[in-house]
Formats: structure tokens, C-alpha cells, sequence
């Protein structure tokens, strides 16, 4: 009942995008070193845990794929149970158990209601899940049968085939050149020792993030944060991912590819969350292909044109350093005419940066939209995981406003003429060019 | 014990919860309210009572095509103002369109709800539909086809399967048209859709957040109010004619993964008479059996222990306006075939006919669904879009209230009669992508 649904209900309109009261999250370390953020919601009896490790595929190392698949290895076996008598344990308490590995990080996730018994049974089972995986050898083949099969499926998507290609050209070597899942002749490769090492270096106290959202007091939190990570030793903190280098030329790839739409991704080397101009670039952003259907390269390509159905930019903040980038589709035959729209919207914003009328408008959306991105226990645990994983300033949320306000046009130019280069893009392109 | 009382406590705070008040307009427009004040913001949707399914041979995405164009201006909001306005404001918009209905929203900060009312009510009446603009939307229409069906093998042999399985019934054709109808839709078309189904007597307001309902009353007084209702066409009930045998459809594309999809033709708790009243509730929690996370018999039994299925899933809507399919669909293994997916997909069925589901399995899905019921709160768009929904279909909202008694008395016994009742191997329908070449090596 899950990946169906996205096509067989909705159409939308527009393609789907990606803030009160006093808002006062409370933070902790747990004995072991863990950092723990705890927020209440009384409102509605259910609690969402996320606990996230510095151990995205960024920390493969030769291993592409190693963190993908000890994420997915990490509930199918757990204390001496296997994985079916593990989900059926935590499908009696109706909790939902989730996990996901990105280049930064493996994330682990529980939401479960929170009368007491129910409470303790489903963070104990998640407990376990946590300290205490086993990683069976059956298992641990069938997993891996599982991720190939990902891969493959991946290599059938012109989207999936666009951004793994765009990584390899802007990374190279950087530990974010590779796909989270690696690739057939990779994950063919990891041994089942490789999982356990990879568990025992990153699955450490000192390397995790605790959050905690929900129906529970202070005292129970402080409880919970000591279980969930009760058998992981302290360990350190995994080293910070090396800044990415950017590349010195233009570059094009063009991957022939049997699909009625040419996938366009366009971009180079962004930010990471301290980047000075990180305000000024969001709001820039925002104003040149961030805001749905309102953006100049969304009035460019789509309302004046009808060459595709979404385009967006987007400054995607990450350690290492993550891309900007540009993303749309189109018809085959109207490939370059949208390559072409998009280049010269792109140029001629960097040359101006955005108008009065346009600079107020971004502000007033990212202003007035903030409450909405804190409206539900799953959207501020989201968020508070965020702030607390990439060390963003303690006073981020209190601030973000007022730092929203304060980017003027000036700023704005001056980030994106120091940042993005025109003639040193990196293009892609996926379909019959 | 522990499992009644959680079902009590749930049933008691959905009850706390759930203040749903209903008002009706003058003019037939009803209007949906429910309370919600964790955050200070509120979802609005206007729902109309039209959707794919109204569609006749020819026309298909006509209602889709509409929906593009509600944000193409009116007199007094032109071209772009919309969206501008909300965007101002800190909201977000969009729209979405089914078989059953069209849907708009915004989602934005409680205060400026009148802003959205007066933006709706005004594209109700007054949209301009320009020739130019038409033609310049169909053709992001076109490229949204082909993102989201052409370029996609699972949604394209999707699309078939439903095709297929649908001889005669509104379910038949997609949601966003058949290419062709797009390529020779005209403005005029979309006209005549929007003056014979945008009413206020055949649309439903609803807003849950944090909102007064009686204050939203009066604000859809004020900006609904004054809209002239006018005559809907009645819908003829259609009805599907019985399968004689089975029906299948092969899709053979460049994929990189093979695909087995199987119907069977199920009641919703909209089709079902007093005989069969349970019966979609029972298909609901069968549907959470096979495919209940990672806990499912499908997960366990094909993934798991058989190892010859890399995932498979089940679809059900149980609050679909007309007959439906239950759908399973899945990936075989890497070293595995369709054939013995299929296998192992109609074993399970068998087993639901032929065996009664054991009192523990049943409580542990019971559980998960309640539970689920208690998730869906945290979302005020997830709850907007329930009421929305069942209002829309003619369901009512209270159905939703009754939702998890009625999961709760379905009994093992019903299971297994359901399960025999219609999962008739003979007439099922059957779908498989079978990749022609690889497109691609690795990146």
C-alpha cells in the first residue's frame, strides 16, 4: 500500500514542493555522549522518535553502498529473533518502524502511540533494533539481493540515471560521487564483516542524534534517550566529510536514453550549513526557481513557454559541501530550447539579482511560510533533527526570521556572482538528445 | 485487555478530537469544519464533485486539464495574481484531481483564510479559460503525462492494467487522458466542463486547523454566499459487466525490471448493499494482512522466506464511488521468474480462503490500523483530505468516525467469506511488465 498510491491518486496542479507558539525544544547528552533533542506535544497521545548517525555513504569509504545496506540489515534480525518475529513484536503495539540512509546520514525511526505499555513494548523492540543487531548470514544475502535489485531498478529511471550521473561528474572522488546504494559490482562486493565493522565504528554514542517528539514528560525522554542507546558504546564522532573541490570547466555529459522526455539536470558546487551567504542565497533562491510557478525560471520554462511541467533551483546545503542545482524535464525535441531558456534566465539573475517587488515577495513567503514547516510532530522533529545533526546555531529558529528580513538585493548579488559561474556548468542531460 | 482499552482510549480521544461541524449555504455549498489548534494554521480545500470518471470516451483528462487551468486568472485576479497572493501570504497551493473528484487547497497561517475564501470563490465563477493560455497549459499537461506515465514503466503498465480490468466502468481510462484527447482538447472544452460542474451546490468547503467553525461559517457566508447554484446533471449509476474469465495485458517496454500486477473486482463501502455491508472493512484488514509493512504475510512469506518477490504490495480504496479493484502488485526476486511470483501471490490468496486468520495475527493488524488511525491526526492536510473525500463521494463525513468500530468487529469468520467471495482466481486480471532491453549501463 505504498509506492502505488503516488500514481494512482494524485495529479496535481503544480509539482510538489518541499513555521507560532513558544517554541522550546530541550537538549541533553545522554551518559553515553549521545545528543539528545526533546520536544512536547501533548496533544495527541503518540510519540516520534528519530535517531540519525553521522554515517550516510559519504562514509563508504571503498565499500560504495556499505551504509545502505547495514541500515537495511539493521531490524531484520535483532537479539536472537529474526525478522519476521522483530516486525510482528512491533506490529502488536502498531508502532511503524522506518529507516533510510542518505550521503550524510542513516536514520532510524519509530512513531508509536504512548499509553504506557504500548510505549515501552514498542521503544523497547525499537531499543533493540538499535543496540543489538545480529546480522545473520541469510539475512544478510537476501538484503543484498534486495539492493541490487534497487540499483537495477534505479538504472530504469531517466530521473534516478540524471542525478547519479550528475553526482559522479561534480564529486569525482569526493566520498558523495557514488549512489547511497552503490552499484552492482560494489555491493556484490561487501562481506558481511564489512557490515559489522561499519556498525562498530559509526553506531557509536558520540556519532548519534536522539529526537524525540511527542506525548511524553521530560523525565520519560531523559529515560527513553538512555535505552534507545543503552548497549552503544561512546565511541567518537565520525570525521567531518572533506570539502568537495569545484570543477574548474565547463563540463556536458549527454546519456542516450529510450525515453520521450530529455531529464536536464544543471548546476555546480553549493554550500554547507555555515556558509556565510547561506540566507542570502535562500532567499535569492527563491526568487529564481524556489518558488512554484512564481519563479523566474518557473514563468521562463513553464507559463510563458509550456516546455515543462516542473523546474526548480535549489541550494542543497551539506557538509561536504552540497550542489546547486537545476532540475526539469521536457519533450526530446525541445531539449536545448529549454537548455537554452535556462541558461539565459540563470545568467541574466546573476547579473541583476532579484528586483524590489521580487527580493519583498521572497520574504514574505519565507517569513510567512515558517509556521507551517513547525505544524505538526513530524514536521518539527524533522526540523529540530536538522538543526541539531548539522549544527546550526542554537537561536536558528528565533532568528530565522529576522535573518529572513534582514538579506538585502546587494547581498543576494553579490552571493550568487561569488558562488555561481555561468560558464563553468556542469549539464547533463538524460534521453534522445 | 491492553488491546481493548487502547481501542477505547482511541475511540474517546477521536471523539475529543473530531468536533466536525457541518454547515450548508443557501446555495448548497457545504461547508466542512474541523478544529485543530496544536499550530496556528489551517488548511482550506474546495472539493467538486467531478472527476475522471465523468469523463466520456474522447475527453478523458478533461477534469485534470481544468484543474491546470483554475490557476490561469479571472477578471479580477488575472493571470498569476493567484498564486502570487498565496505566496505573499506564506501559503501553499495546489491541486489535485482523481477519478472520484477535484480537489484545491491552501495551506497557509490561520489568519488569512479569508483571503483564500474570497481567492476560491471567486475562480468558482469567474475563471477566464483564455484561448492562449490553454494552449500553452495542455502543452505542460503533455509534459506531465510524459514524466509521470511514459517515462514510467511501473505507472504505464498500471495504466494498462486498469484499462483492462475495467471493461465498461468510469474506472477504465487515466486520470490525466490519453495523449491524443490532450492533443485535441480545446479552451472551449474545459468551458463547458467548468459551467456544467463547478456549483457551489456541487462542491463541499472544508478547513480544519486553527480556526473558529462557527467564525468559518460566517466567512464562507460572506464569500460563498453569493454564488448562483445552478442545475447538475444527475450521474447515471453505472455498472460493470461480470468478468467471464480472466484478462490479461502484457506491457513490453525498455524497463529494467519485470512487474506482476493482479486485480480482483471488490465492492466499496459505497457499492456494498446491506448484504455485504462489512465486506469492504473485512478487505481493508486483508489488505493489512498481506501487506501490513514489514509484518505482512506478503513481506514474510514472499520476500523473506521464499525469497521470490523483491517487494510486493497491495492497493484498496475502500471509499471509492464505484466497484473497484484490489490490487496486488510486485517485483520478482532477481533470481526468480512472474511465473513463480504469481505462484506465490495466489497461494496467499488461497490460504485466506481456506484457512481462518488466527485471532493473534488478526488483533496485530487491528492494532496497526487503529494506531494508524491515531497517526493520521498529527496532518491536518491528512485529516482535510478525509473529510474531503467521503463529503465528496456522498459517504458523509461521520463515516470516518465509525471507521475504527467498524474495523474493530470484523471477525475471522468474515475474513475467510470475503476472501472467498471475491478473490475468484478465474476472473482475476492480470498485468506484467516485461522489459525488452535494458536502456542503459551504468551510469
Amino acid at each position: 500500500m505504498k509506492s502505488l498510491l503516488t500514481f494512482f491518486i494524485l495529479c496535481f496542479a503544480l509539482p510538489q514542493a518541499t513555521a507560532a507558539k513558544p517554541f522550546v525544544p530541550v537538549q541533553w547528552q545522554t551518559s553515553h555522549g549521545a545528543r539528545v533533542v526533546y520536544y512536547q506535544a501533548m496533544e495527541v497521545p503518540m510519540l516520534d522518535i528519530s535517531v540519525a548517525f553521522a554515517a550516510g555513504s559519504a562514509y563508504d569509504g571503498e565499500h560504495f553502498g556499505l551504509s545502505a545496506l547495514t541500515t537495511r540489515l539493521l531490524n531484520q534480525g535483532n537479539s536472537g529473533l529474526d525478522g519476521n518475529a522483530m516486525a510482528d513484536k512491533l506490529a502488536e503495539t502498531g508502532a511503524q518502524y522506518q529507516s533510510d540512509s542518505n550521503r550524510d546520514m542513516a536514520i532510524f525511526s519509530l512513531k508509536t502511540l504512548t499509553s504506557p505499555q504500548t510505549l515501552k513494548n514498542a521503544t523497547d523492540t525499537f531499543a533493540s533494533i538499535i543496540n543489538h543487531p545480529d546480522f545473520p548470514m541469510d539475512t544478510f544475502q537476501r538484503e543484498k539481493n534486495q539492493q541490487l535489485m534497487a540499483i537495477s531498478q534505479a538504472l530504469g529511471e531517466p530521473d534516478e540515471v540524471a542525478n547519479q550521473t550528475f553526482s559522479k561528474a561534480l564529486y569525482k572522488k569526493h566520498p558523495y560521487a557514488h549512489a547511497v546504494n552503490g552499484s552492482n559490482e560494489t555491493v556484490n562486493a561487501l562481506s558481511l564483516n564489512d557490515v559489522h565493522n561499519f556498525y562498530k565504528q559509526f553506531f557509536v554514542s558520540r556519532n548519534a542524534v536522539i529526537v524525540l517528539v511527542g506525548a511524553i514528560d521530560e523525565s520519560t525522554a531523559h529515560t527513553l534517550a538512555e535505552t534507545i542507546t543503552a548497549n552503544l558504546p561512546e565511541g567518537e564522532t565520525a570525521s567531518p566529510i572533506p570539502k568537495a573541490e569545484p570543477l574548474t570547466e565547463e563540463m556536458n555529459v549527454e546519456v542516450q536514453f529510450p525515453s520521450s522526455q530529455t531529464v536536464l539536470r544543471m548546476g555546480q558546487l553549493g554550500i554547507d550549513h555555515q556558509d556565510p551567504n547561506f540566507f542570502p542565497l535562500q532567499v535569492g533562491n527563491y526568487t529564481l526557481g524556489g518558488g512554484m510557478l512564481v519563479s523566474r525560471l518557473a514563468q521562463e520554462v513553464r507559463e510563458k513557454r509550456g516546455l515543462s511541467y516542473g523546474v526548480y533551483s535549489q541550494f542543497a546545503p551539506m557538509p561536504g559541501l552540497g550542489p546547486f542545482l537545476i532540475s526539469l524535464s521536457t519533450k526530446n525535441s525541445q531539449a536545448k530550447t529549454a537548455i537554452n531558456v535556462t541558461r539565459e534566465t540563470l545568467s541574466s539573475f546573476i547579473k541583476t539579482g532579484p528586483d524590489e517587488h521580487e527580493l519583498q515577495a521572497a520574504k514574505q513567503y519565507l517569513t510567512g511560510s515558517f509556521p507551517l514547516s513547525l505544524a505538526s510532530n513530524r514536521s518539527i522533529a524533522d526540523m529540530l533533527l536538522k538543526i541539531a545533526f548539522y549544527h546550526l546555531p542554537a537561536d536558528y529558529l528565533d532568528t530565522y526570521i529576522d535573518r529572513i528580513n534582514a538579506v538585502t538585493s546587494e547581498q543576494i548579488k553579490h552571493a550568487f556572482e561569488q558562488l555561481v559561474f555561468p560558464d563553468k556548468l556542469l549539464q547533463v542531460t538524460v534521453g534522445k538528445v | 485487555m491492553r488491546i481493548v482499552f487502547l481501542a477505547l482510549l482511541t475511540l474517546l480521544s477521536c471523539q475529543t478530537f473530531s468536533q466536525v461541524q457541518q454547515f450548508t449555504l443557501d446555495n448548497g455549498l457545504k461547508v466542512v469544519v474541523k478544529e485543530d489548534h496544536r499550530a496556528p494554521v489551517a488548511v482550506s480545500m474546495v472539493w467538486y464533485n467531478v472527476g475522471s470518471a465523468d469523463e466520456k470516451g474522447g475527453s478523458t483528462g478533461l477534469s485534470h486539464a481544468l484543474e491546470h487551468l483554475m490557476f490561469k486568472g479571472t477578471k479580477k485576479f488575472p493571470l498569476g495574481v493567484f498564486s502570487k497572493t498565496i505566496a505573499a501570504l506564506g501559503g501553499q497551493e495546489n491541486a489535485l484531481t482523481n477519478n472520484d473528484y477535484t480537489a484545491y487547497y491552501e495551506k497557509i497561517a490561520a489568519p488569512h483564510l479569508a483571503k483564500t475564501f474570497e481567492l476560491e470563490a471567486d475562480r468558482m465563477q469567474n475563471l477566464l479559460l483564455d484561448k492562449a493560455e490553454f494552449a500553452r497549459e495542455i502543452k505542460v499537461i503533455q509534459e506531465e503525462r510524459r514524466l509521470r506515465t511514459d517515462n514510467n514503466p511501473q505507472a504505464l503498465t498500471f495504466e494498462r492494467f486498469l484499462a483492462t480490468a475495467h471493461l465498461a466502468s468510469p474506472y477504465h481510462h487515466p486520470v490525466i487522458g490519453w495523449m491524443s484527447d490532450l492533443e485535441q482538447m480545446t479552451a472551449e472544452d474545459t468551458r463547458t466542463w467548468y459551467e456544467r460542474y463547478y456549483a457551489p451546490n456541487n462542491a463541499t468547503l472544508v478547513v480544519v486547523g486553527d480556526v473558529n467553525a462557527n467564525d468559518v461559517h460566517e466567512l464562507a457566508k460572506t464569500y460563498f454566499g453569493s454564488i448562483s447554484q445552478h442545475p447538475v446533471i444527475p450521474r447515471k449509476s453505472q455498472v460493470e459487466p461480470r468478468n467471464l474469465g480472466k484478462k490479461t495485458v502484457q506491457v513490453r517496454i525498455p524497463a529494467q525490471v519485470q512487474m506482476l500486477m493482479i486485480g480482483y473486482t471488490v465492492p466499496t463501502v459505497k457499492t456494498a448493499t446491506a448484504d455485504n455491508a462489512a465486506d469492504p472493512y473485512a478487505l481493508e484488514i486483508i489488505a493489512g494482512i498481506l501487506d501490513a509493512g514489514d509484518n505482512g504475510r506478503f513481506t514474510k512469506e514472499l520476500v523473506r522466506q521464499k525469497q521470490v518477490a523483491s517487494n510486493v504490495d497491495v492497493f484498496y480504496n475502500l471509499y471509492a464511488r464505484y466497484q473497484t479493484q484490489f490490487v496486488l502488485y510486485g517485483t520478482p526476486s532477481q533470481s526468480h521468474k512472474i511465473a513463480e511470483l504469481r505462484a506465490g501471490m495466489l497461494a496467499e490468496m488461497k490460504r485466506l480462503q481456506s484457512e481462518p486468520v488466527d485471532a493473534k495475527e488478526l488483533q496485530r493488524i487491528k492494532n496497526q490500523i487503529i494506531a494508524q488511525k491515531t497517526f493520521e491526526r498529527d496532518s491536518i492536510f491528512g485529516q482535510a483530505m478525509e473529510l474531503g473525500l467521503l463529503e465528496t463521494v456522498g459517504l458523509g463525513w461521520q463515516v470516518a468516525d465509525k471507521y475504527v468500530e467498524r474495523i474493530n468487529s470484523v471477525t475471522p469468520e468474515q475474513l475467510q467469506k470475503a476472501a472467498q467471495r471475491y478473490f475468484n482466481e478465474t476472473v482475476i486480471t492480470e498485468a506484467a511488465l516485461i522489459p525488452t532491453s535494458p536502456p542503459k549501463r551504468q551510469p
